[in-house]
């Protein structure tokens, strides 16, 4: 699909407890075009982040130390109208992609993540962020 | 109280972990017995319940500390997908509502003998250059 638009005013804040996990990810946002303004490790750190960065796009884990992904994505809808979520894990029993969805999250991604499915995912939303703006 | 009932894992043949990462299932029989690895353990909570313990086990290689810094943490995050695709394609615990938490990580040794353990599964961790041996102990209940 030669689908072109421009990814540079889309801003992602990246959320997941494991640096591996981040790095893996972020370089299939970077080589696809997209801007990884912040990175979190937590769901409490990614609130500072987001507050500060204000993105169009969170991806998170689930599985996080205190607060989860799952948790972090109503809080976030709650207080942010105009932010996406995507939400990523190993987990993908029916009833976890449910609660996910239930939160508020737009897509949700099952770990290993497939870069095709990720960049999919993101193109997908960031085309809806474009149309809506 | 609740009834519980002993649980393993399914075996998952095979994983890509990422590009040039892969674990893959060894069903051979044959004793291991470690004294140098790293351990991560995930903790489960609610209707499957108890802990899984996964060694690295680096016996016959000499690591420098930039291997290090690569291996390990491509390591617990292979571990963290094994368990929860374990979790989420067995049919049975399909439904079960459960809380996993982020994995404990030690890195101090200890002895680990396959002989001794009831409910082990035994992976390898295969990267371009090298390949690990990776054992999984289970130690799981769940509600009848």
């Amino acid at each position: 699909m030669n689908d072109k638009f421009n990814t540079d005013n889309i801003k992602i804040v990246l959320v997941d407890d494991s640096d591996f996990s981040r790095s893996i990810i972020k370089k299939m946002l970077s080589d696809a075009g997209f801007q990884i303004v912040g990175e979190a490790n937590s769901a409490e750190k990614a609130l500072e982040v987001i507050r500060d960065k204000k993105p169009n796009i969170v991806i998170t884990d689930i599985v996080m130390p205190s607060i989860s992904g799952i948790e972090l994505t109503e809080k976030i809808n709650k207080d942010y109208d105009n932010i996406s979520i995507v939400v990523m894990s190993s987990l993908s029993q029916e009833h976890i992609v449910l609660e996910a969805i239930g939160a508020g999250a737009s897509d949700f991604i099952p770990k290993p993540i497939q870069e095709e499915q990720l960049i999919d995912s993101i193109q997908k939303i960031a085309r809806q962020i474009q149309l809506d703006n | 109280m609740d009834v519980l009932r002993p649980v393993e894992l399914t075996r998952i043949g095979e994983i890509s972990i990422m590009q040039n990462a892969r674990l893959v299932h060894k069903s051979d029989l044959n004793p291991i017995y470690s004294k140098e690895n790293l351990r991560v353990q995930f903790e489960i909570t609610g209707d499957l319940r108890g802990n899984i313990t996964c060694y690295l086990c680096l016996d016959h290689h000499e690591l420098t500390i930039a291997e290090k810094n690569y291996y390990f943490p491509l390591f617990i995050e292979s571990m963290n997908i094994l368990v929860g695709r374990q979790i989420s394609l067995d049919d049975e615990l399909n439904s079960y509502k459960m809380k996993l938490y982020p994995p404990k990580i030690s890195m101090n040794p200890c002895e680990v003998n396959t002989n001794l353990i009831s409910q082990i599964q035994k992976y390898n961790l295969v990267l371009e250059s090298v390949t690990f041996c990776v054992l999984v102990a289970y130690s799981l209940q769940a509600i009848n």
